[in-house]
């Protein structure tokens, strides 16, 4: 018995550090210690009802010893920030005014599509557009879009596209736009830059675009 | 708040809880080994041992429901067995086959200490 409680406060702790390693996006709508609990419940209660020779306690023991690290956490989360920030991590800013903050994505391990979806899944098109996005710790994005957008941005029908991403380009995207090849050459050609040095190029139906560029971390 | 004071009450029983039921099954499995390891290191079968075996089975058979919470089903039942057999080789003074059964129950007792002391 003894054993079982040390291996499981182990696991917990284990998978849990895991998690904040892993990163913010592989949580979903979890918090870390919830995820841990819902992912080491789920496999406890597997446990005894594949294999009915083990007793009950192999199980129950373990998942109410789970629970109460589950409200020792919050608990102590509520008492002391600079635990709660160990333990769940803080809101990062991660589009601030329309510029991405690179630093921030690339310590959250977020990609540009990661990004591209979650302002997409506000209704949100255009970079310009989004005045905060913060990356909550659950892992998921909220958005405040940018009062004066409205009336500065131009949208066309057709909504940007990603065309070059991380210095790679897309020029399949192209097609939607109807943009060629040689519109975007021109584009970096004006801009004097090369696909290695964007992070993100988007082109609208308008041919406008929003170019962000790499930065050195 | 009740939460947490209900957490803290459930984790303190866990911990001792497991310290009591960890030292009173170790002290069980012990006393089974001892009687086990001496019918092994018996010469000739004699009414000691037949009097230490059938106590053996009867503490076992009272505890068996009990032990069940706490080791495997496939253990109690192995021991169950061996015990059984071995009384039945005592009658009938098959010393090599009892010695033989209580090896068996020897390691299966020391399976199931080894399960409950080791996490790595």
């Amino acid at each position: 018995m003894i054993s079982i409680v040390l291996r499981t406060t182990i696991m917990f702790f284990l998978v849990m550090f895991a998690l904040r390693v892993m990163g913010k996006k592989n949580l979903g709508e979890f918090q870390p210690s919830d995820f841990v609990s819902t992912m080491l419940i789920s496999n406890l209660t597997s446990i005894v009802i594949e294999a009915p020779e083990l007793p009950l306690l192999y199980s129950v023991v373990p998942i109410l010893l789970i629970i109460c690290y589950e409200i020792f956490m919050s608990v102590i989360a509520k008492k002391n920030e600079k635990l709660a920030k160990v333990a769940y991590g803080s809101p990062k800013i991660i589009i601030s005014n329309g510029i991405i903050n690179q630093s921030v994505m690339k310590t959250l391990r977020f990609t540009i599509d990661d990004l591209l979806m979650a302002m997409r899944s506000k209704d949100i098109f255009y970079l310009e557009e989004v005045f905060l996005a913060i990356v909550e710790t659950n892992g998921s994005v909220s958005i405040y879009p940018d009062p004066s957008a409205k009336t500065n941005i131009d949208k066309a029908d057709i909504p940007p596209f990603s065309i070059i991403v991380d210095g790679k380009t897309r020029y399949n995207n192209l097609g939607y736009i109807n943009v060629t090849e040689s519109k975007v050459e021109k584009i970096l050609e004006k801009e004097n830059v090369s696909p290695e040095d964007i992070l993100l190029l988007m082109i609208d139906g308008n041919g406008q675009y929003n170019l962000s560029l790499k930065e050195i971390l | 708040m009740k939460n947490f004071y209900f957490s803290v009450i459930l984790f303190l029983s866990i911990l001792s809880g497991t310290f009591i039921t960890n030292h009173y099954i170790q002290n069980n499995l012990n006393y089974y080994k001892d009687v086990f390891v001496s019918v092994v290191n018996t010469e000739k079968i004699s009414e000691t041992v037949i009097m230490s075996v059938s106590r053996a089975k009867e503490t076992f058979f009272k505890q068996k429901n009990m032990l069940q919470l706490f080791v495997s089903k496939e253990h109690i039942k192995d021991i169950e067995t061996d015990i059984l057999l071995i009384e039945n080789y005592l009658s009938e003074d098959q010393l090599m086959d009892c010695k033989e059964k209580s090896i068996e129950i020897i390691s299966v007792i020391n399976q199931i200490k080894e399960y409950m002391s080791k996490i790595d």
